[in-house]
Order: structure tokens, then sequence, then C-alpha cells
């Protein structure tokens, strides 16, 4: 049985002066999925975004969330409680201390006491950011601003999470940080969009992705499917011995499709076909062929490479 | 520093708390409470010093019944001058009662326009906008919660006006009355003030100017019309006289009342559009169902003035149109600003109007039923021109029978039949050069540039201004001219003046009127090519191409 649709669009479309910013898009993200997406700048990714945030009023085409239809007026409270969107420039007020600007966002999505307290305790708790509830904004670091605004984003609980860039512009210890929280948001049943070009993030937080280009949605699919239809299995093997010994040695393997050697290095990368059993098949012909064999290493092309790999070109 | 009484009252409002708490630090209160008590010691000194003392001979604050203020010395048993206290603290009541308004109007809509400017600029805003709070609940809260702290500098003002009144003699009614005033002024000019800004105004002190000037004039026409101008014994209140035959200014309860029935129609108004345009920034200010009702209540309001008993005994009938013209001038140039909607409107009306179904954006049901007529009259992202040529209907209607109602007028030697003639052609010419700059406005707002606004702004705001300016530097006198020299005031925005004052031939009526109507086909088929180029489909432009 299918899932229940947390994202859902019909046709939607954006158009600003004579330029198609999105196109005709059809959207399927699933309840608790993580979806990805990915795409050159002006592709229309934050603009997909932001009118899911009902931030942007489409041109054309309808919008559902959790299978109720998204309007861009008062009438819908119940399904606004359901959003969290977080843009790419978090805007946020200076003159109020972490705590208040939470207090005023757990207000404004009408959270009562004691819950509101509780609530805005887990969330700076989640953060990392209890030991500066006090603390002025302006006196924030930008990484602490952008978990701030996570903060707020993920006060009232939504059930979907839309996160635009989220991790831009911030150092490797932040984004390790931010990428540890989106995990447990996925955990706690958040389905998060989130929209990146750090695609190695990507990578280890998604369970699905979309691929977007000049308005297009090119490609939608569950990051188990695209690795098994567009990523290769590489092997890499380094060796004390013989370099053309190995390679003749692997030509004889009818899973291997071809390898290249790493220039400088004792190493050769293949590019196999075969299952787990058919590499450890090799692994132990290589051995009884008296191979030195020091590493043999099964790896997948990454999602950086698939992507490239799509031949998506639109210049940025 | 709040107390937690107030705290639990804000409770319902987390937009009035928020600000509540950002705005009550220590900080400003003490410096308001300070700045406050200090404006009140700097008045008391100031009735302190002009009090009498035993050499002064002549005072007003003498006993004494002089017209002038000029009271002679009295002395009581002990050598002491005696002092007509209750004037002196009457002096005081209407010195604050003057200050007090002006103080929490002018800090009120400086400090709302200056906020809501800092708000849309951060873009937060938006994210207030995306709650499940209601746009009346978010606004409610900015325009209570933003002018709190003049609001405390003026509550702290309030004992000594209070004493002030009773010292002074003043009935409670004039007290309240004052009170109950300025609640009405400050929901009105506060809501304006959200309107300005929403209408992406962010300059606060062009507000507080405004608030000024309005307040200047407001007391100077007070002032006036109770001097002995008017053949009237009676002291008119708030300034105001007759309206549609019924005495206004004679009863304070009537004035008051017919002040707060206007503040309340104007601040409903008002409110509808800064509602609407919170809940979508990409919307007209006002809609164009609701341009219709709200142009009739202006009218209706203006044109009660006209009605008074001896009318025009005393002055040319075609005077009232003039001050109506100038009016109706300003009203339509705000009325054509919040009715025009720009590029990106216009273009997804253009190019998505057949397409869209009964849906999301309320385009209304089943498009392919609509014509296009009640397209233009009634949808919100149409060209506006034919919904403010049926604004401008509405004072034509209105007035066109008042105008033949001329016909027994006799004043100096000038006919009924001629001051008639007049105010028919100059309500036509000024209806004709609106709608000129209506379509103006329209095509100027569809220009590819971002800053289109200050472009439509500038030239439709030259157009109005600059050629009067002109044409009154180059002579004196706007009347006083040869026919030649007159018919270029016939192509500006106040055309009324000379053709009220004195007249035009029929010959150069009809040319000004061909020449506009002229000016106003081209400008409409301009819009018309331009809409029908946008409304072509991606493809059609690309086939247009290939074949080119």
């Amino acid at each position: 049985m299918p899932k229940e649709l947390a994202i859902s669009t019909r046709g939607l479309t954006k158009q600003f002066d004579r330029q198609i910013a999105v196109h005709d898009i059809d959207l399927h993200v699933e309840a608790g999925e993580v979806y990805g997406l990915i795409g050159p700048n002006g592709a229309g990714k934050t603009t997909l975004i932001r009118m899911l945030a009902t931030s942007e009023e489409p041109t054309l085409g309808e919008i559902y969330i959790n299978g109720e239809r998204l309007l861009r007026d008062q009438s819908n409270p119940s399904l606004k409680r359901q959003i969290g969107y977080l843009p790419d420039d978090y805007p946020l007020y200076d003159d109020l201390t972490v705590w208040d600007y939470l207090d005023y966002f757990a207000r404004l999505y009408q959270l009562r006491e004691p819950r509101r307290s509780q609530r805005m305790r887990e969330v700076l708790e989640l953060v990392q950011l209890s030991h500066k509830r006090h603390s002025q904004i302006a006196t924030l670091s930008r990484g602490m601003k952008q978990r701030l605004s996570l903060a707020r984003t993920i006060i009232h609980e939504p059930l979907v999470l839309l996160l635009d860039e989220p991790v831009s512009g911030l150092d490797p210890i932040a984004r390790v940080q931010f990428r540890e929280i989106i995990k447990v948001l996925q955990e706690a049943g958040m389905t998060v969009l989130i929209s990146s070009h750090v695609l190695s993030d990507l990578e280890e937080l998604c369970t699905s992705v979309g691929v977007m280009e000049l308005g297009y949605l090119v490609e939608s699919a569950s990051l188990d499917s695209l690795f098994r239809r567009l990523s290769r299995q590489q092997i890499v093997l380094s060796t004390l011995g013989d370099l053309e010994a190995l390679k003749s040695e692997l030509k004889n393997c009818p899973h291997v499709e071809g390898m290249e050697v790493l220039t400088g290095t004792p190493k050769v990368r293949v590019h196999f076909s075969g299952t787990s059993e058919d590499s450890a098949e090799l692994l132990r012909s290589l051995i009884y062929a008296g191979i030195p064999l020091t590493e043999f290493q099964p790896t997948q092309e990454n999602l950086e490479t698939i992507f490239l790999k799509l031949g998506h070109q639109q210049a940025s | 520093m709040i107390p937690n009484l107030l705290l639990q009252a804000t409770e319902w409002n987390p937009q009035l708390f928020r600000e509540i708490k950002g705005r009550l630090k220590q900080r400003n209160l003490i410096l308001t409470g300070g700045l406050s008590l200090l404006a009140q010691g700097i008045i008391l000194l100031y009735f302190w010093m002009v009090l009498p003392s035993s050499e002064t001979k002549y005072s007003r604050y003498f006993q004494g019944n002089d017209p002038y203020g000029y009271n002679q010395q009295i002395l009581d048993a002990l050598g002491n001058p005696v002092i007509n206290w209750q004037l002196w603290w009457s002096d005081m009541f209407q010195v604050l009662s003057w200050l007090l308004p002006f103080a929490m109007l002018m800090a009120g809509v400086y400090m709302l326009i200056d906020d809501l400017a800092k708000e849309e600029r951060r873009g937060t805003l938006n994210f207030i906008r995306l709650s499940p709070q209601t746009s009346q609940n978010i606004l409610v809260g900015k325009l209570l919660g933003v002018p709190i702290v003049p609001t405390i500098a003026v509550a702290l003002a309030v004992p000594l006006h209070g004493l002030a009144a009773i010292q002074g003699g003043i009935p409670a009614s004039e007290v309240l009355s004052i009170y109950v005033l300025t609640a009405g002024a400050c929901a009105f000019f506060y809501t304006a003030a959200v309107f300005y800004a929403f209408f992406g105004g962010a300059h606060s002190w062009l507000g507080a100017i405004i608030i000024t000037l309005c307040y200047l004039m407001f007391f100077q026409v007070y002032q006036f019309s109770n001097r002995t101008y008017y053949p009237t014994d009676d002291y008119r209140y708030l300034g105001i006289g007759q309206w549609f035959y019924v005495w206004i200014g004679h009863s304070l309860a009537m004035a008051v009342g017919f002040a707060l029935v206007n503040f309340a129609v104007g601040t409903f108004w008002l409110w509808k559009s800064i509602n609407r345009r919170f809940r979508n920034p990409n919307q007209t200010l006002v809609s164009k169902k609701h341009s219709y009702l709200i142009t009739l209540c202006f009218e209706v309001m203006m044109f009660g003035f006209v009605f008074r008993d001896n009318s025009y005994s005393y002055s040319r009938p075609t005077d009232d149109l003039g001050i109506m013209s100038i009016f109706n001038l300003m009203w339509f140039s705000i009325m054509i600003a919040a009715l025009t909607p720009h590029r990106q409107t216009l273009l997804d009306w253009a190019r998505y109007r057949r397409e869209t179904q009964d849906g999301q954006n309320r385009w209304g049901k089943q498009v392919w039923n609509r014509s296009l007529g009640k397209d233009l009259i009634w949808d919100e992202k149409s060209p506006a021109i034919l919904a403010i040529a049926i604004n401008l209907l509405i004072p034509v209607v209105l007035f066109t029978p008042w105008i033949l109602s001329w016909a027994g007028v006799n004043y100096a030697g000038t006919t009924g039949t001629t001051f008639i003639l007049r105010g028919l052609a100059s309500l036509g010419m000024l209806t004709m050069f609106l709608l000129v700059a209506a379509a103006l406005t329209q095509l100027l707002l569809f220009m590819k540039s971002k800053r289109r606004n200050i472009f439509a702004a500038v030239i439709v705001g030259a157009l109005i201004i600059v050629p009067p300016l002109f044409l009154a530097m180059l002579s004196s006198y706007a009347y006083s001219y040869s026919e030649s020299v007159k018919i270029f005031w016939y192509f500006t925005a106040f055309s009324f003046l000379p053709l009220l004052a004195e007249g035009a031939a029929l010959t150069t009526v009809c040319f000004t009127f061909l020449m506009h109507l002229g000016a106003l086909t081209m400008l409409t088929n301009r819009m018309t090519y331009l809409l029908r180029k946008a409304g072509e489909s991606e493809f059609k432009a690309l086939t247009a191409g290939n074949r080119a």
C-alpha cells in the first residue's frame, strides 16, 4: 500500500515576467521522507519552496499538504501550523534575546503554557543553544543564528519542514551539527524537503531526491533507485607486486567492465557490475592467483558524480 | 518590568505582547517618563511666568471682561492682585488639549511607519504572515503596541490635564469629547499610517510632516470658522457647519458624533485594505469591488457640506464645486495608485486568464463564462482603467443634478445657466484628465523597470503639479487670461479653476475635451496592445520567432 503523500503538487507553475521559474511541476513527497532538491542556481528550487510555504503565490497549479489543499489566505490556519519554513536568508530580530524570540513565535503558533516553555527548552537543547537563551540575537555567530532560525521553524512541531539552502555559508562543524539535527527531526517523524548545493550532505540525509533544471523537475526518485539505476559500483585495488599481473588477472573476471590505473599510485579502479557475492569471488580468485593485494575496497559513485552524469548543464 | 496583569492581558495577542516587551524597557520608560514630566514642567513654568505680579497694570489673568485680555489690576484687602485662576487653568487646559492629541498622533504615525518599513525591509513580516494568526490579530497588535511609548508619555500628562479642566471649570462633556475624538483620530490616522507603509512608503518623517500639516490645518479651519466671517452667532464645534441642511456644529454631541462616524467609516475601509494587503502583498491595496463603495462614501460625505441654508447669498455655487474638485483630485490620485495593478499581476491576468479555473487564485468560476467587461469591473488582477472610470462616474452622477439645480441662481450678474455650463464643463474636464492620468499610471506600472513605482509617482505627480505651477508662475493670477493663454490651463489638472471662474468658449472646451479623449484612446490602445502581446503563449511567441 503506498504511503500517504505529505507534499503533493499538480501542475505547479510560477512565471516571473516572461520567464517561467517553475514549470508545471508534479511533486510527490511521501510522509516521513527527507527529500533533497538539487539543481543549479536559478533552476527554480527557491521559488518552488516559497510556493510550498505560501510565501509566494503560484501562477497556476495546486498544492496539497497531507492531502489538504493549501491556499494563500486565512482559510486554513490549521494547515499553516503543519508547515515549517526556513528561507535561505533567515531574517531575525536583533533586539530580542534568544528566549524572547522563540517565545514570540511559540505564541504566534498558539502554543500555551506549560507546553510552550517546555517546547522552547526542548528545541533550544536540540539546536544546542540552551546556554545562549539570555543572549541578544545580535551577538550570535552565523551558525548559531542559523540554528536559532531552525529552532523557530520547528517550535510548533510542524509535520512538513521546508529548508532552503540551510547549510550555505556554514563552517564544516556547523554543517555536521545541522545534519545531526535534521536526522533527529526525521526520526521524530517530520517530512523534510531540503534544497542544497552540498550534495554530500544530501546523500547522507535524504531518502529521495529531485533534480530541477530551468524550472522543470527533471528527475524525482528515491535515492536507492537512483543509485541502482545510475551509480556504478567500483572497486579500488592496490598491490605490492606487478600492476600488469593484477590487470591481466582482472580481465578474466566477466563482471569487470573497465579499469583505470590511478596515476602515481600502484592502484587500479575497476568498474564492477556484479553483486556482493561476485566481488567476494573476485577477491578470492585474486588471492589464489598470488597477487599481493594490500587494498580491496568496493565503493559506489556518489550523488555528485550521478548529478554530473545526468548531464544537466544549465549555467548557474 | 511588565506587571503580571499586563502580561496576562497580552496573552490573547502575541503581536501586542512582542511589541510591549520589545518597547517597555527600563531605559525607554525612564526616558519617556522624564520627557513627559519635563514637558509638563515647562508648560507649568510658562504659565507661572505669565502670571501677573503686583507691579503689572494690565493682564489677561486679572479679574475683568476686557475682550482683548487687558484687564486692569484689582487688589484685594491685603493688597495682593486678584487673579482669575479659572481662566489661568482654562488656558492651560487649552494648551494641553492641543498638545496631547498632537503628540499621540505624530509620534504614533511616525513609529508605525518606521516599524513596518523596517519589518518589510528585513523580511521578518513574512514569517508573521506565514503563522496561523489572523491578519486582524497581528495588525491590532501592531496598532496598539507600536505607539505604546508615546501613549504612556501622554497618559502621564492626563492628571495635569484633568486638574486644569476641573480648576478651569471646563464641562465634563467637553473634556470627554477631547479624549473620544483623540481615540477616533488615532484609530484613523494609525490605520492610515499602516496603509501608507503597505503602500511602500518607508519615510516615517514624511508621515509625521503630513500629520502635522493636517493637524495645523484642522485648527486653522476650526479657528477661522469661529471668527466673524460667517454671519452666525452660534459657536461651531469642531468648525463644522451644516451637512445636508442639518446643523452639526451647534451641538457638541452632534459634532463629536459626526467626526466619530467619519473616522469610523474611514478606519473601516482602511482596515479592510491593510488586512487585504497584509495577507497578500502582491494584491492592490483596494479591490475594485470595494473601491466603488469607498468612493461613494467619500463623495456623499463631502457633498453633504454643499447643502446649507442661504448657500449662495455670499458666494458663487461654483466655489463649492471648485473646492470639491480639489478634494476629488487628491482623492482620485490616491485611488488610482491604490487600484492600479503592477506588471506581474497584469502579465498573469493576460497570460493565464483563460486557463485558471475556479481555483486557488479566486479569479472566479468557469472562466470561459466571463466576459472581458466583467473582468475589468470586478476582477482583482485586471487593469484598473474601467474601474477608475466607474469611480469617476460616481461624482459625475451625484453632482450633475445639483449643478442643474443652479438654474435659479443669480450672483453678481451671472446667470444660473452660465454657472451650469461652467460647472458641467469643469466636471467633465477633471474627469477626462483623471482618466488620462489613470491610463498613464497603468502604462507606467506595466514597465519592466523595478523602479516603476517611483517612475509612475514622479511622472503622474509632475503631470498634476508642474504645469499649473509653471502657468501660475508665468502670470500672477490663474483666472484672468486671454482665451489663447487660458487654453493651456485646460490641459492641466486644475482646468476647473479658470473654467469655474470665468467660463470658456464652447469650441475651446470641445477642442480640449477631444484632445483629452485622443490621449486617452492612444494610451489605452497601447496598453491593450501590450496586454495582448503579454497574453500570447510562449509557444506562439516561439513560433512567431521562428517564422521571422
